[in-house]
C-alpha cells in the first residue's frame, strides 16, 4: 500500500511517501507563494527518493495552514490530529502522552490519553509570538543561521533575559542588547528562554505529562531543546525528523483510509 | 471642545469631521451587510433545510424588508425603542406599544468609524461595531429611534452607553453583579421602575396594568413558541446556524409575527429526519454570536459538527425563559418581569456564575452534546474568564470543550478552522473508540 501526506505548513511544505507502513520518501522545502506548485514539488522529490511515481500512490491526505488549497489531495486533517497520528506511529511504544510542537505560525501543545487519542489541546495566538518565526526573525537581526542557533547558544554562561513574546518587540530588545555588546550566545540562549517559557505554559494549560515528545522545524535546534527541558523539568523524546511527524500522520492517515476502503 | 450633532445633541466626545467622516462610510457599511447576509444565506441555503426557514431569511437583512416595515411605522406615529442588550425587557416597551429593536452589532465593516474614536484599542468588536453604525447612520432603524436603552452588564457596554449619548438619547440601566441577594434583586426592580417612569416621561403616557398585562401574554407566547423550537433542535432537524438566525429575527421583528412563523417551523420539524446524524454534536457557548458575524457557527458546522444547543444571550437564551407572574397586579408583573430578565440569565457579568456551569451542563447531557465550543469575542474579558473556569468543570465531567477567540474580521478564518476541524477530529475519534 503506497500513501502519502503533505504538510503544508506557513513557512515549510514537507511531504512523506509511505509504503507498507515504512516511510520511503521524504521532501521539505519553503512555502512559495503558490501552495499548490510546493506542494507538488514536495511530493516529487519524496516519491524520488522512494523510486516511485506519483500514479502509484493509492491516496494523499494533506494537512497544515494549506491543507485545503492543494488539488493533490483527496482528503484534508487538521494537523492536530495529524500531528497526534505521527506521533503514534513514529513513538509508538515510548509512551508519549504530551506532544509540543512549534511551528511556523502556530504552536501546540496536544495532551494524549493511556490509548493515545487526543485527549486536550492548545493553540497560540493568531500571531506570531513564540512560534518558529520568532527564532527566525530573532536570528536574522543577530546575522546568525537558524542552523548554529542552537549550538551557539549551549556556549552561553548567562542567558540573558528577554522580556517579550512579541515578535516585534522582542526583535527591538535584540537590538539593544547587540548595542550594549552582549555576547551573542547569552542573547540566543535568552531567545530560546523565553519561547520555552511561553511553550511550558500552554503545556501545563493541556497538563504535561511524561513522556513529552518534541516535534517541529525548531526540535532541531539543540538549544531550544534544552531550554524547554530546563523550563519543563523532563527529558524530551525528539524524533530522528522531527520536521516530518505532521506530514507522517497524513499518509499514516491516508493509508488507513485505503484499508477502509479495501485498496491496495 | 465640543460641537452640535443631530437634533441639536451636544457633542461632547464626537466631533462634526469624525461623524462626517463616518457618515461617508454609511454606503460602505449598508453594501457590506448586504454581501454578507447574501452569501451567508446562499451558503445556508445550499444545504437541506425546512422550508419555512424562508420567512426568517427574508427577515434577515438588518437594512432590508423590515426596515422599511418600520420606517412605515415610525412614520404613522408608532413608537421604536433601540436597546443594547438581553437585560432592557421587551415587556415594558410592549406595553407602552413600542417595538423594541435590538441593536448588538455583528458588521464587521461598521467597526472602522468606532475606530476613528476609540483607537484599535482591543476592545470587543461588538461594541466598536454598534458605536460605529449609529456613527454612521447605516441602520435606517437606529436612526429612527426615540430612545437607546442600554444595560451596563460589561464595562465596554457602560462605556458605549456613555459615548452613544452625543448622538442619541440613552437610558442607563444599572445591572447589579451580584444577582443572587435579596439587595441584587432589589436593585434591578428599581431599574425596572426607573425604565417605566422614563417611559411614562417619554410618551407621556401612564403605564395601566392591563397594558402590561396584554405586552406579557404577548411575549409569553413568543417564549412558548420558542422552546418548544429547542426541544425540537434536540432531533437535529435543523443546523444550528439556521436556528441561531431565527433567534435574532426576534430582535427586530413584529413578535406576533414571529411566534407565529416559529410555530410553523416547528410544525415543519415535527416530523423532519436529522440535517446531519452523523455529525459531531456541538454545543456553542461563549460571547454573543451576532449576526451576520457568522465565523463560527459556519465553521462548526462546515467542519462536521452540529450545533445543536447553545448557550448564547444571542441565541437560546433570547426567548427561552417565561414571565412567571404570581399575582397580575402592577406589581406583581413589574417583579415577574425584573426577575426574568435577571434570574435565569447567564451573562458572565455575574458573580458567582454557577448558574451557567450548570446550565452548560444541563443542556449538553440534554442535547446529547459531545462538546462544547467557547466563543470569546477579544476584549470580552468576562467572556473568557468564565470560559476558563467552564473549561475545568466541563472537563471533570469528561466533556471536552475548546475555548476560540475571535474578532470580526475574516483574518483568523483559518487559525479558528483549525482549531474547530481538530476539535471535532478528537470528538469523532472519541465517539469511534468508545462506539
Amino acid at each position: 500500500m503506497i500513501t502519502a501526506g503533505i504538510d503544508l505548513g506557513s513557512t515549510y511544505v514537507k511531504g512523506v511517501v509511505l509504503v507498507d507502513g515504512a516511510v520511503k520518501g521524504w521532501g521539505v522545502q519553503p512555502t512559495g507563494p503558490d501552495h499548490d506548485e510546493t506542494a507538488r514539488a514536495v511530493l516529487g522529490s519524496a516519491l524520488q527518493m522512494a523510486g516511485l511515481r506519483l500514479e502509484e500512490l493509492g491516496y494523499i491526505v494533506s494537512t497544515g495552514y494549506g491543507r485545503r488549497v492543494t488539488s493533490l489531495a483527496k482528503e484534508t486533517i487538521s494537523e492536530i490530529s495529524a500531528n497526534a497520528e505521527g506521533t503514534r506511529f513514529v513513538a509508538r511504544a515510548l509512551g508519549v502522552r504530551t506532544i509540543l510542537d512549534i511551528g511556523g505560525q502556530d504552536t501546540k501543545a496536544i495532551a494524549l490519553d493511556e490509548r493515545l487519542n487526543i485527549d486536550n489541546f492548545a493553540m497560540n495566538d493568531k500571531c506570531a509570538a513564540g512560534t518558529g518565526r520568532f527564532i527566525e526573525a530573532l536570528a536574522g537581526v543577530l546575522g546568525v543561521g537558524i542552523d548554529d542557533m542552537g549550538p551557539l547558544s549551549l556556549k552561553s554562561q548567562s542567558p540573558l533575559r528577554i522580556t517579550s513574546t512579541c515578535t516585534v518587540f522582542a526583535r527591538s530588545e535584540v537590538v539593544t542588547l547587540i548595542a550594549e555588546g552582549k555576547p551573542k550566545e547569552d542573547i540566543i540562549a535568552g531567545i530560546h528562554e523565553a519561547l520555552a517559557k511561553r511553550l511550558a505554559t500552554m503545556a501545563r494549560k493541556v497538563g504535561v505529562r511524561r513522556e513529552v515528545f518534541f516535534d517541529g522545524g525548531p526540535a532541531r535546534n539543540i538549544g531550544m531543546r534544552a531550554a524547554l527541558e530546563k523550563e519543563l523539568g523532563v527529558t524530551l523524546v525528539v524524533p530522528e525528523r522531527p520536521q516530518i511527524v505532521t506530514a507522517t500522520g497524513a499518509a499514516v492517515l491516508a493509508a488507513a483510509r485505503l484499508a477502509k476502503a479495501g485498496g491496495q | 471642545m465640543t460641537g452640535s450633532g443631530k437634533g441639536g445633541r451636544v457633542l461632547r466626545y464626537m466631533n462634526a469631521e469624525m461623524l462626517e467622516s463616518a457618515r461617508a462610510a454609511r454606503g460602505r457599511i449598508q453594501e457590506a451587510a448586504r454581501e454578507q447576509v447574501q452569501g451567508h444565506l446562499a451558503a445556508m441555503r445550499a444545504n437541506d433545510r425546512p422550508r419555512a426557514m424562508a420567512y426568517f431569511d427574508g427577515m434577515a437583512d438588518p437594512f432590508g424588508k423590515r426596515a422599511e416595515e418600520l420606517g412605515r411605522f415610525r412614520a404613522s406615529g408608532g413608537r421604536v425603542v433601540g436597546t443594547l442588550c438581553y437585560f432592557a425587557p421587551a415587556e415594558i416597551f410592549a406595553a407602552f406599544g413600542a417595538v423594541p429593536v435590538r441593536f448588538c452589532s455583528g458588521l464587521y465593516e461598521a467597526v472602522h468609524p468606532a475606530n476613528d474614536l476609540l483607537g484599535d484599542a482591543g476592545l470587543c468588536p461588538l461594541v466598536k461595531s454598534t458605536l460605529g453604525l449609529k456613527m454612521s447612520g447605516a441602520s435606517p432603524v437606529l436612526e429612527l429611534c426615540d430612545l437607546v436603552v442600554v444595560p451596563t452588564p460589561c464595562d465596554a457596554k457602560l462605556k458605549l452607553g456613555e459615548i452613544l449619548q452625543d448622538t442619541v438619547e440613552v437610558h442607563l440601566m444599572n445591572l447589579p453583579a451580584v444577582k443572587g441577594t435579596e439587595e441584587g434583586r432589589a436593585s434591578w426592580m428599581n431599574e425596572i421602575k426607573g425604565l417605566v417612569r422614563r417611559l411614562e416621561g417619554l410618551y407621556g403616557v401612564r403605564l395601566m396594568p392591563r397594558m402590561l398585562r396584554k405586552a406579557i401574554a404577548t411575549y409569553q407566547r413568543a417564549q412558548a413558541a420558542w422552546r418548544r423550537f429547542s426541544a425540537l433542535r434536540r432531533k437535529g432537524g435543523i443546523w444550528g446556524r439556521d436556528a441561531l438566525l431565527v433567534a435574532q429575527v426576534s430582535f427586530h421583528d413584529d413578535i406576533a409575527r414571529w411566534t407565529e412563523n416559529v410555530n410553523r417551523l416547528c410544525d415543519e420539524l415535527e416530523g423532519r429526519p436529522p440535517v446531519a446524524p452523523e455529525a459531531a454534536r456541538i454545543m456553542l457557548g461563549g460571547s454573543p454570536v451576532i449576526w451576520p458575524n457568522w465565523k463560527v457557527p459556519l465553521l462548526i458546522e462546515e467542519s462536521g459538527g452540529i450545533i445543536i444547543a447553545d448557550e448564547l444571550c444571542s441565541g437560546s437564551r433570547t426567548m427561552y425563559d417565561p414571565v412567571v407572574v404570581g399575582e397580575w397586579t402592577m406589581e406583581g408583573m413589574l417583579v415577574a418581569v425584573a426577575e426574568r430578565y435577571l434570574v435565569p440569565c447567564t451573562c458572565p457579568s455575574f458573580s458567582p456564575n454557577l448558574d451557567r456551569e450548570e446550565n452548560m451542563l444541563r443542556r449538553m447531557r440534554e442535547f446529547g452534546a459531545e462538546g462544547a465550543v467557547f466563543h470569546v469575542l477579544r476584549g470580552c474579558h468576562l467572556n473568557s474568564l468564565d470560559a476558563t473556569k467552564a473549561n475545568v468543570v466541563l472537563r471533570r465531567e469528561r466533556l471536552p470543550m475548546l475555548k476560540v477567540e475571535s474578532e470580526y474580521d475574516e483574518g483568523d478564518l483559518e487559525q479558528v478552522r483549525t482549531r474547530i476541524e481538530a476539535f471535532i477530529e478528537m470528538i469523532r475519534a472519541r465517539r469511534e473508540q468508545s462506539g
